[in-house]
């Protein structure tokens, strides 16, 4: 064990104070004009940058960082990111040639960070790789390629009608408590042992509800690829604000670098990042918050002008880049929370717009028990049919629109009458089909076992099965594929489709199960 | 047609430079810097004195020959052209213009009477051998005559703070201190 003397301590002060420079600089200064509500207006500073990194100088010399925002002809607005107490009208402010950035790396894996990457889990100080500048212009055409890899989220309902592939801007919208933080979550702990860093960006939440997630995290071990960013309801609207960006930007860092820290490139792979934006529709509360405080002028609904530039940019970060490089990817699933299902109201449209599909979450489907409540009718993903496992398209291919005629069927029936035989046949699978897409929290499903359930519903193995009973026939059906038909799934995992062989062999091996299920009735 | 903006850049360039040669006129050099350190101090209290700003700048709170009595009582010690110039601007309802009159004047100071006014923070008297070097030092740098504005601050510890031309340098203890107990800290 080494000894600590006093001569150790000095060495090591020493060699501390060896990094210490005492060179002087010219800093272009101003003071404050007035502050309050997180924004300072400062006088001077007639050479700020846009987004530039402002130190607030306190009358005790507290340094609070701050960012510019508005760059008027006589006076900078900006926002403080920090103890907003301790700036008084006069204090002196500096610039400091640099734009807001956050740092990055391995050693953010596992913590739980603010917005300016300063931990908040007391798991002591974090040794970063780097850092990247929070506000980031998106990669052009020429440095990006289509999405070509699919990223499953273990969700039969998601994965099979509604697929997110590696770099996809996938929407998840709906009221509050229909399980749209649910379906992020379960697609994090999906990520496990693929190979995927994730970023759960939490923005206006209650401390405790996050508190919660990352329990929930840790249990089921996906913080050991997972960082969470926080900025909950008790932070300034400001950092409400950054939050996002500041995780895009830590999830950029291993996009554009490989595992060597160095810039990605085709002999230098690029890492597979999932971030996760919970949720945007407060961020715009604290955009409009700032921008209101700001005096910028209100638009509609009370948001700046610019709200919709603020959400595009932010999603257009969701990146799968060329081979060149590096073949990086960083998937985008951001969750806006609706009022009474309204989403023709400004944010959801916008960021409808913006992104490559969503996942429309129904409060009805969640109390009738269809969770997760995912209303297939209008869900889509433009993107990620092209990324899509070749058996999953297979078995799903007609899945949406079957689905889809058995609603309208079922709508129509409920003015009673007598039914012929194929539509009986057709709302009797439609029910099953419906049914097997139910799904517990935590009890994600490998793709291949979703393949081998919709396979099961598809072919008619349900049909005879009481509704009540899918659920579990499934689960017992994917259990009793591993234990006794290994040999099939193996051959499934290989060659990724259905060929004329393994489909016979799944039919003989669905069918001798079915044999011996006991129906609950 | 002038903009409204340029029809108040145009107000505070007048305000500015009524003040410059009124100032110069009455004590020359000197008494123009002097001038500018009162307005800075001025703009400094009424940023953090919340009840006089408003008074000075809110339309309904007093009548304007209320709001010029009102500057005159509160800045009695002030140059009597810098006094005037206050009172007709709150009288004209301009008061919240100051800050702009400010930077304005500092700049038309330079302009007219060639010169920078290099604000000079320590902790002990300057020298006469230190401020020599100062000015030779600045005026080399800045190209312009330079009138020093000598400042005493015991919080700064040791060294010198310089500004001018809304530019610091800072080369105070206090600052050194301060970095390197972030180093510490950081390291």
């Amino acid at each position: 064990m080494t000894e600590i003397t006093a001569q150790s301590i000095d060495e090591l002060l020493r060699k501390q104070l060896d990094s210490l420079s005492t060179s002087v600089e010219s800093r272009e200064t101003g003071s404050v004009i007035q502050v309050g509500d997180g924004i300072a207006r400062v006088d001077g500073l007639k050479n700020a940058m846009a987004g530039e990194l402002l130190e607030f100088v306190g009358k005790d010399g507290t340094v609070v960082y701050g960012m510019a925002q508005n760059l008027e002809e006589d006076e900078v607005g900006a926002v403080l990111l920090g103890d907003v107490t301790a700036i008084k009208e006069n204090d002196h402010v500096r610039t400091t040639g640099r734009l807001v950035e956050v740092p990055s790396g391995r050693g953010m894996l596992g913590r739980v960070v603010n917005p300016l990457g300063i931990p908040i889990d007391g798991k002591g100080p974090i040794k970063a790789e780097g850092s990247r500048p929070v506000e980031f212009k998106a990669p052009g055409v020429i440095y990006r390629k289509p999405v070509d890899e699919p990223m499953q989220t273990g969700i039969l309902a998601v994965d099979a009608m509604i697929p997110i592939g590696r770099g996809q801007r996938e929407l998840i919208i709906g009221d509050r408590q229909t399980g749209k933080t649910a379906i992020a979550i379960d697609a994090i702990m999906n990520q496990k042992g693929k190979d995927m860093i994730c970023i759960y960006v939490a923005v206006g939440q209650k401390a405790s509800t996050v508190a919660g997630v990352v329990e929930m995290l840790e249990n089921y071990g996906a913080m050991d690829y997972t960082i969470v960013v926080n900025a909950s309801a008790s932070d300034s609207a400001p950092l409400q604000y950054i939050a996002p960006m500041a995780g895009a930007a830590i999830g950029e860092y291993f996009v554009y670098t490989g595992e060597n820290g160095e810039k990605a490139g085709p002999d230098n792979p690029g890492r597979a990042v999932l971030i996760v934006y919970d949720d945007l529709s407060k961020q715009a509360v604290a955009y409009r918050q700032m921008s209101l405080t700001l005096r910028r002028p209100p638009g509609r609904e009370a948001y700046p002008g610019d709200i919709f530039y603020l959400h595009s940019r932010l999603l257009e970060r969701a990146v799968k880049m060329s081979d060149e490089m590096g073949g990086g990817s960083m998937t985008a699933l951001p969750i806006i929370e609706t009022q009474a299902g309204d989403v023709s109201a400004y944010i959801p449209t916008n960021v409808i717009s913006i992104t490559d599909g969503q996942i429309y979450l129904q409060t009805d489907l969640f109390f009738q028990g269809q969770r997760p409540a995912v209303d297939v009718g209008i869900s889509v993903s433009r993107v990620g049919g092209s990324a899509q496992v070749k058996a999953m398209k297979q078995v799903a291919g007609t899945l949406k629109l079957d689905l889809a005629a058995y609603r309208e069927l079922k709508a129509f029936t409920q003015f009673g009458s007598d039914l012929d035989k194929a539509t009986q046949d057709q709302l009797n699978r439609g029910a099953h089909m419906t049914e097997l897409l139910i799904q517990k929290r935590y009890s994600m499903m490998p793709v291949m076992d979703q393949v081998v359930a919709i396979y099961s519903g598809g072919h008619g193995f349900l049909d005879s099965i009481p509704v009540e009973d899918v659920v579990r026939f499934r689960t017992e059906l994917i259990d009793y594929m591993h234990a006794s038909k290994p040999e099939v799934m193996a051959a499934l995992e290989k060659e990724r489709k259905l060929t004329g062989d393994i489909e016979k062999d799944l039919d003989a091996a669905i069918e001798a199960f079915k044999n011996q299920f006991a129906t609950s009735a | 047609m002038p903009t409204k903006r340029e029809l108040a850049r145009e107000t505070v360039a007048t305000y500015a430079s009524f003040l410059v040669d009124g100032a110069n006129e009455a004590g020359g050099q000197q008494c123009a810097v002097d001038v500018r350190n009162q307005l800075a101090n001025i703009l400094r209290i009424s940023r953090s004195n919340l009840d006089l700003a408003t008074a000075l700048t809110e339309e309904s709170a007093y009548t304007p020959e209320q709001k010029g009595e009102i500057v005159r009582n509160v800045f009695v010690d002030a140059n009597p052209v810098l006094k005037e110039v206050l009172a007709v601007m709150a009288e004209r309802g301009d008061y919240a213009l100051l800050s702009r009159v400010w930077a304005s004047y500092t700049e038309q100071l330079e302009k007219k009477l060639n010169v920078t006014v290099v604000d000079v923070t320590t902790v002990v008297p300057l020298d006469d051998a230190l401020r020599e070097q100062i000015i030779n030092k600045t005026k080399a740098d800045l190209g312009t005559d330079v009138v020093l504005n000598e400042k005493i601050d015991k919080s700064i510890i040791g060294g010198i703070v310089m500004s001018a031309n809304g530019r610091r340098i800072d080369a105070s203890v206090a600052s050194q201190l301060e970095h390197a107990r972030n180093v510490l800290k950081e390291s």
